[in-house]
């Protein structure tokens, strides 16, 4: 079976003493930034690429998805012992692993993390490792109209599940796109909104976009709230979990790592959408939905089992049509780009000591992970006492040379700066970056495929109908619009009439 | 006037000029499709949301996250100061002699902390960017230090 043979393949990439120390290193620094608030996983990912630049394409990716699926085990730290979520997908977690905590039951929560991450995350690698081989090679027959049809679908979804209004969703995606048309058009080779100014020819680089939008606009928040760190005083105990805790969690780790590698295949989807979802559906199916908000197990269970299978499920659409749903998995997409190596359906037999190498280091990744969260969470609590006007600056400077180093261009430093101050403003009215981040690296492929589809059925737009992928996809595209139109009607309708019933 | 209508007039702007920008370009034909076609179409579409964005602004609907007091402004104009000073002076100064007054002036006057701290974070720092330049051959603008360092 290909899938047992590429494995086997994988093992034998991943298995070499610099892979694992990049697996190793990858899962540290993520755990590492999953405790610290204020530092999330796209933001690190972002400072970590110019590093992966001297690296072997595999060993940096493999470091760079180890920072992405450790930063899910490490948030749960922070959200059970402060109440603080490290990173957003442990947001859920705070509600119960909070209350456990204060309960004395700290010990049981972070071990349930642990082990939900851990059986999820290794869930999460099965379906990759055995879903990801068929999809690309049905992907190998996709065309430019199925391509646009992707994009489309993905970059709707993200605006759509990635932003709290789906207006503010849209006008990011629609701004992502524009920044990737600064520079010479791919087709007519045409300058385009560059207003004479040279290095605007070569296009803006992504990683100072992604360094200014992640980076400096998360600095630039916490300065400006004068973020403190709290120490620690709570009892850990012992962290450990009874028959009884097992029993309780068990079919929550199990629904979690299902909802939650389903939502991350989906674009846009990814791990909070999965850990959100997971604890709605935990207290819908309890026979005590009562307990939820006072310390359920099943509460800390579910959703970290979900945000480490989303984490997971999203390298499938990367890896198999070369379309990232995500803003971390689509600064891996660009990592992937800058060593050569373009992601997508051809992958896995051009390059399969990349994708089965990846999909190997997740296997020991996970195992890595819970020997690093399991015995060593004391350490990870100490981490929180590095107080946060030290790590403030070193990540300004981590910024700055990071960019640098990647074309030692000063004019980089500026696009960064000038990108961190718009990404603060965004933040302060409650845009999200990530749908922005994703337009700008599907951009390119989406206005080609657009363009070439058109050049191919001589303008008409009835192509996109006329293949079964591309036709589905649009299809379900225009019914979402449409339920959202719908939704919006009758919300309008709802407060006229609540208005006249009031007046 | 609220920060997301300002927000709103100001993308409705850019709407406006990227459509101009497109016509520009040259649209083509939706046969061959120019390179100001998408922009334009992209344009269109800003143009349609942002003032959607503004309507629900001036309803009241937008509210933005949390807003800082006064002492939060200052240090986040501190902030970006100085790291506008970083990209001014790195290519003069060098990367050694900036990273140092980025510490200096981020810890004692954005932190406000003493001057024990904050130099020997500051030296920290100049060692860790020193190795970093060193051991990635980064090769990080020397400036004035050029002759003694690489």
């Amino acid at each position: 079976m290909e899938q047992i043979s590429g494995l086997l393949y994988g093992f034998s990439v991943a298995l070499t003493w610099s892979n694992l120390f990049f697996c190793f290193l990858g899962a540290l620094v993520g755990t590492l930034v999953g405790v610290l608030p204020g530092l999330g996983p796209a933001a690190t990912v972002a400072l970590l690429l110019p590093i992966t630049f001297k690296l072997e394409p595999v060993s940096g990716i493999i470091m760079l998805a180890g920072i992405f699926y450790g930063a899910m085990y490490g948030g749960s730290t922070t959200s059970i012992l402060l109440n603080i979520p490290g990173e957003a997908a442990s947001v859920v977690t705070c509600i119960d692993g909070y209350q456990m905590a204060k309960k004395g039951r700290a010990g049981p929560a972070l071990a349930i993390a642990a082990f939900g991450s851990f059986i999820a995350g290794t869930i999460g690698v099965v379906g990759v490792n055995f879903l990801a081989p068929p999809l690309a090679d049905f992907a190998v027959r996709f065309g430019p109209p199925e391509y646009f049809a992707l994009t489309l679908f993905g970059l709707f979804l993200a605006a759509y599940l990635a932003s709290t209004s789906l207006v503010k969703g849209l006008i990011m995606v629609i701004l992502g796109l524009l920044l990737c048309m600064i520079g010479i058009d791919p087709i007519a080779g045409i300058p385009r909104f560059s207003f004479g100014v040279l290095p605007l020819q070569e296009g803006l680089d992504f990683i100072p976009l992604a360094m200014g939008l992640f980076g400096i606009a998360e600095i630039l928040i916490n300065t400006e709230r004068a973020m403190k760190t709290e120490l620690i005083t709570r009892r850990v105990g012992r962290i450990w979990i009874s028959l009884q805790d097992w029993a309780e969690a068990k079919w929550a780790i199990l629904r979690g790592s299902v909802i939650g590698f389903l939502v991350g295949i989906l674009p846009g989807g990814g791990a909070v959408i999965g850990s959100l979802i997971s604890y709605a559906v935990e207290k819908r199916v309890s026979k005590n939905p009562e307990k939820f908000g006072k310390g359920a197990i099943e509460g800390v269970a579910g959703p970290e089992a979900a945000n480490n299978s989303a984490a997971t499920g999203s390298f499938i659409p990367l890896l198999t049509l070369g379309i990232p749903g995500n803003a971390t998995i689509a600064m891996i997409f660009a990592a992937l780009m800058i060593h050569g190596v373009t992601p997508g359906p051809l992958l896995i037999t051009e390059k399969p000591e990349i994708f089965w190498g990846v999909v190997a280091s997740m296997y020991i990744g996970n195992g890595v992970l819970l020997l690093l969260n399991l015995p060593l969470v004391g350490m990870w609590v100490q981490v929180l006492r590095v107080p946060y006007f030290v790590l403030a600056p070193f990540v300004v400077l981590l910024c700055i040379v990071g960019v640098y180093s990647t074309r030692t261009n000063v004019f980089d430093i500026w696009v960064m700066i000038i990108f961190g101050v718009i990404g603060y403003i965004f933040r302060k009215l409650a845009f999200e970056p990530g749908p922005l981040l994703l337009a700008f690296v599907l951009g390119t492929i989406s206005e080609r495929a657009f363009r070439q589809s058109l050049l191919m059925s001589k303008g008409s737009p009835l192509i996109f109908f006329e293949r079964p992928v591309s036709a589905v996809l649009m299809v379900v595209l225009i019914i979402l619009i449409g339920m959202q139109i719908a939704f919006l009607f009758r919300k309008k309708s709802q407060s006229i009439n609540q208005f006249r019933g009031g007046g | 006037m609220p920060g997301s209508a300002v927000m709103g007039i100001t993308l409705l702007g850019l709407g406006v000029f990227v459509c101009y920008q497109g016509l520009e370009l040259a649209l083509g034909k939706p046969s061959s499709p120019g390179p100001g076609f998408v922009p334009f179409g992209l344009g269109l579409f800003l143009t349609i949301l942002s003032a959607l964005y503004l309507s629900q602004s001036f309803r009241g609907r937008e509210k933005g996250n949390d807003r800082g007091d006064g002492s939060g402004s200052r240090r986040l104009i501190m902030a970006v100061g100085v790291i506008c000073f970083y990209a001014l002076a790195v290519t003069w100064l060098g990367y050694l002699l900036t990273t140092f007054f980025l510490f200096a002036i981020w810890l004692s006057l954005i932190e406000r902390k003493d001057w024990v701290q904050t130099f020997s974070l500051a030296c920290a720092a100049c060692g860790a960017v020193y190795l970093f330049n060193t051991l990635f051959s980064v090769q990080l603008p020397a400036g004035l230090l050029r002759g003694f360092i690489r």
